[in-house]
């Protein structure tokens, strides 16, 4: 099954195109010289989690001062006095009990229990939080919910330390966001759209990825017009003026891990499985990047780095695509970017698939995606759970200055949104963008009015 | 003065197949027989007790008392044959070894007289081992359950014709079962007729700590894949994985250390011995961590000169890590390996064993790492070669201009090695910080039998050096 071959020329439509603007610098690794020093992988990751508690303390002090009136007093875990209120600064600790644990695994091979599966909530009634602060851990209890939260967010919490040595939360205090610059200018003069697809998901099997190549090819020709039924969706269609594709081209399957893993002596001669899913990533691209622009960010199992920040995915393997190099954006992972006036902050779902793991049922992606913002932090899991570069002088996944316009995570089960109403007045689109492999489904969102709507590439069973 | 004893050889006493005489019980009662007597009825108290008990714990001493019991009550007639040792009678022993041949006789003739075809058995039985006071009978049924029947039954029908107290006991199916030699065999241990307790090795290298952790390992594996599986492919292919693994340096280096404990100081040996020059020398680079008497030496063999003594090649693990010493995979293969894996699959592929294992295809891919330190390192330069076909590059690229139209699937082969690796690192590092209790303090766990330790210290280095390779491809974007 290949894509359709012929020459398709943007030339029935006059495509819109917005005033765009890549701002994912932070997240480009070369730009950290510090950071990328060649010894940077003898670092642990305790410098880390250092580096967010002293980047969130200042503003968490002013609000917790703000919030008490200065009433209540700061202290250090170490200073805490026993049914004396205080607020106390720190990361939060999730312990579960359920967390995969590599020790486990190895102790597996010799008999020992069984690790979660992946994929499965793993929150138990039994986890509970801690507070971490440079000296010390306190276990939190009172009117704090496990639930909301996953280790590695930082907080201020307002109580008292009990007899039992917990530390009774009254309130808990999130870092103040910026507040929008006065004169954000929306410079859409009318409706303007973005497509959102993740997870084309090509095995390289062409059994599996008939329909994939299908549907694209559904959207290849509904993206040049030629399915629209009325004036309305063909003048919608001509607005669409990028596309972003959120990770997970390629399938992770159990033959690459094989792969690396298997006999040197083995794999030798043989190609990489995931040659033959490039190549049809490389096709993809060929054929939709004459049409309109494309940014396309790596995610899990997609061949560039595996630690967040995923870098942009290498040149070499689209050779095909390299003759519309100039309308194909190789980006990174997460991704931040201007368009049309509006900011747009994502991921390809790997921080919101994890966080998601390690909460209960309760809390939906979107849930997730909102507290993310609260927490001003893209993936406050990492490195626990995530896998993170390991920073020293910078955490680049706190979400600073103004939050972003939309927010959206990909690879998730379903399409989901809703507008997020911030503390300082502005409004947020979160946004979970389904797999497309599993729902032949793309998002599209008005930059105007931030309204999404599904747009469904369905076709039948492969005879 | 002397008396002159009158005994009937059949009433008073008996002739033991050793010829020696023993008065019968009826004359004297011995004392052993007392003692065992007692330590039995003990024995099988306890586990009358362990039959009504529920809770773990307590079934667990319970058990463990038993056993003990057992083994006590075996064991009385081997200090009568320690002729060093409290109470040695040679007589005793001797006609207890002959008994017990004898016995075994008998139930072989019987066993095999008794269950053939003629008799309407599906097979006919072949006593097919035997060791002091056990037989293991092949009865040719097909199932566990058949087995394990006619089993109880042919133990009821040897005891029948024992003396008393002795009794033939049912004790274990064995199926499948491998057996290699003398009081060396492997098989899947039934009590129950559906699900098999345990995977049972006797007489194989277990784990013995002047072997590495590897040989243990690979050898649980290949016994759990040939008797519980029933792949004797799958266990081969296994095994010459490990072997590729292991010339290919990605055998986790805790899984090759050697320990050994440093008994007295190195001047006080009569040979010198590997892990006390290797404590010599460790206290020459840094005095404080090197160990010190009593502590147990952990080292692993590394490539030395041709022909360089055996002591000379030992080295601290953390040092290899550092300073990337290659090493000695063939040593580990012949020394550790070669032997009790052949003992294994000799039954199933006859004499080759060996060859097939320690040669062969799998055998002739192989990487080296090159040593930061010590010879002729200093005098050296590093060229970079081609990452497709090993060509010696001028400048760092990735591939030379042959290869370069295949420079997609290079990259893709060289970045998934990458992200493997990635992903080790993050987990491991990860883990030890959860485990250290904090995370804003760093990790300064030194626990070396920590399965994590070394392999987290490799990662660092696997990590650094497949991204420095991946940089060689330059620049992602156009």
């Amino acid at each position: 099954m290949k894509l359709m071959d012929e020459e398709m020329s943007s030339g029935h439509l006059e495509r819109t195109t917005l005033p765009y603007k890549n701002s994912s610098d932070r997240f480009v690794l070369t730009n950290h010289a510090a950071e990328n020093e060649p010894t940077c992988y003898r670092r642990q990751f305790a410098s880390l989690y250092n580096v967010r508690l002293s980047a969130f303390t200042g503003s968490l002090t002013a609000a917790a001062e703000k919030k008490f009136k200065g009433k209540v007093p700061f202290s250090t875990l170490t200073d805490l006095k026993k049914e004396e209120k205080c607020y106390i600064i720190g990361v939060i600790v999730k312990q579960q009990k359920l967390r995969p644990s590599v020790l486990l695994e190895l102790a597996d091979e010799a008999g020992a229990q069984p690790q979660p599966v992946a994929g499965t909530r793993i929150a138990l009634e039994t986890d509970y939080l801690e507070l971490e602060d440079d000296n010390q851990i306190v276990r939190l209890g009172g009117k704090i919910n496990t639930d909301d939260f996953v280790t590695g967010v930082v907080v201020a919490v307002m109580g008292k330390e009990l007899d039992n040595d917990t530390f009774e939360v009254e309130e808990i205090v999130y870092p103040p966001m910026a507040t929008p610059a006065p004169s954000s200018p929306i410079q859409l003069q009318g409706d303007a759209f973005v497509l959102f697809v993740s997870g084309l998901s090509f095995t390289g099997k062409d059994g599996e990825d008939g329909n994939v190549l299908l549907s694209l090819l559904m959207m290849q020709r509904w993206l040049c017009g030629e399915l629209a039924t009325d004036r309305e969706e063909l003048e919608m269609i001509s607005k669409i003026s990028r596309i972003i594709v959120a990770g997970e081209s390629i399938a992770r399957s159990s033959e690459d891990r094989e792969f690396s893993e298997k006999a040197r002596y083995l794999t030798r001669k043989e190609t990489s499985p995931s040659v033959e899913c490039v190549r049809n990533v490389d096709q993809f691209l060929m054929h939709f990047a004459p049409l309109i622009t494309i940014d396309l960010m790596p995610g899990l199992g997609d061949p560039t780095n595996h630690m967040l920040p995923q870098q942009p995915m290498h040149k070499c393997m689209f050779p095909k695509a390299s003759k519309c190099a100039h309308m194909l954006n190789l980006v990174t992972n997460p991704y931040q970017a201007e368009i049309g006036g509006r900011t747009l902050l994502g991921t390809s779902g790997q921080n919101l698939s994890d966080m998601l793991r390690l909460c209960s049922e309760r809390r939906t992606a979107l849930d997730i995606l909102e507290s993310n913002l609260i927490w001003q932090h893209l993936c406050p899991n990492a490195p626990d759970t995530t896998d993170i570069f390991p920073f020293k002088f910078s955490d680049p996944f706190m979400i600073t200055g103004t939050p972003p316009d939309i927010y959206f995570a990909g690879n998730q089960k379903q399409l989901e949104h809703r507008i997020m109403e911030r503390p300082d007045g502005g409004k947020t689109l979160l946004l979970s963008v389904p797999s497309f492999k599993n729902t032949s489904t793309a998002a599209i969102v008005n930059l105007r009015t931030l309204e999404v709507f599904a747009q469904d590439f369905v076709v039948g069973e492969v005879e | 003065m002397f008396f002159v004893l009158y005994l009937n050889a059949d009433t008073d006493y008996t002739r033991t197949p050793s010829g020696n005489v023993f008065v019968k019980k009826s004359l004297r009662k011995g004392l052993l027989p007392q003692i065992l007597e007692d330590l039995l009825s003990a024995r099988k108290r306890a586990k009358a007790d362990l039959k009504n008990e529920t809770n773990p714990f307590r079934r667990m001493v319970l058990d463990g008392r038993q056993l003990a019991l057992k083994i006590s009550a075996n064991s009385v007639y081997g200090f009568t044959g320690a002729t060093v040792g409290k109470l040695p009678c040679l007589e005793i022993s001797q006609s207890v070894t002959a008994f017990g041949r004898q016995m075994i006789e008998q139930t072989k003739k019987t066993v095999e007289e008794m269950y053939t075809k003629e008799h309407g058995y599906v097979a006919d039985a072949q006593v097919i081992y035997g060791d002091t006071d056990s037989v293991m009978v092949k009865f040719g049924v097909q199932t566990v359950a058949e087995a394990m029947a006619i089993g109880q039954k042919a133990s009821v029908e040897v005891s029948k014709q024992f003396i008393e107290p002795i009794r033939l006991e049912f004790e274990k199916v064995y199926y499948p079962f491998l057996l290699i030699n003398k009081k060396r065999y492997a098989g899947l241990y039934f009590t129950k007729p559906d699900k098999h307790d345990k995977m049972d090795c006797k007489g194989l290298e277990t784990v013995r700590r002047d072997n590495c952790p590897l040989v243990a390992s690979v050898l649980n594996t290949c016994l759990e894949k040939l008797l519980i599986e029933r792949s004797a492919d799958g266990a081969l292919q296994f095994a010459k994985q490990v072997i590729s693994d292991l010339l290919c340096n990605r055998v986790d280096i805790s899984q090759l250390i050697i320990t050994k404990e440093l008994t007295k100081k190195g001047d006080k040996y009569a040979a010198k011995q590997a892990h006390v020059e290797l404590a010599e020398r460790m206290r020459k680079r840094d005095p404080g961590s090197a160990p010190r008497l009593g502590d147990r030496v952990p080292y692993v063999i590394i490539a030395g000169q041709k022909n360089a003594p055996a002591y000379t090649k030992a080295e601290d693990p953390i040092y290899v890590l550092e300073n990337s010493v290659p090493i000695d995979t063939m040593y580990y293969l012949e020394n550790q390996l070669a032997k009790p894996l052949s003992r294994i699959f000799e039954p199933i592929l006859g004499d080759k064993a060996e060859s097939l294992l320690t040669k062969g295809d799998h055998t002739r891919v192989t990487t080296k790492s090159v040593s930061k330190v010590g010879g002729l390192t200093a005098f050296t330069k590093k060229s970079f070669t081609c990452l497709g076909c090993k060509a010696v590059l001028k400048g760092k690229e990735a591939t030379c201009q042959h290869c370069f139209p295949k420079a997609s699937e290079i990259y893709q082969r060289e970045i998934y090695g990458l992200t493997a690796l990635e992903t080790k690192y993050g987990r491991l590092w990860t883990e030890c910080q959860r485990c250290s209790g904090s995370l804003l303090e760093e990790v300064l766990c030194t626990a070396r039998d920590c399965p994590i330790f070394y392999m987290r210290e490799k990662v660092r280095f696997d990590v650094k050096e497949q991204t420095e390779l991946i940089e060689r491809f330059g620049k992602a974007a156009w």
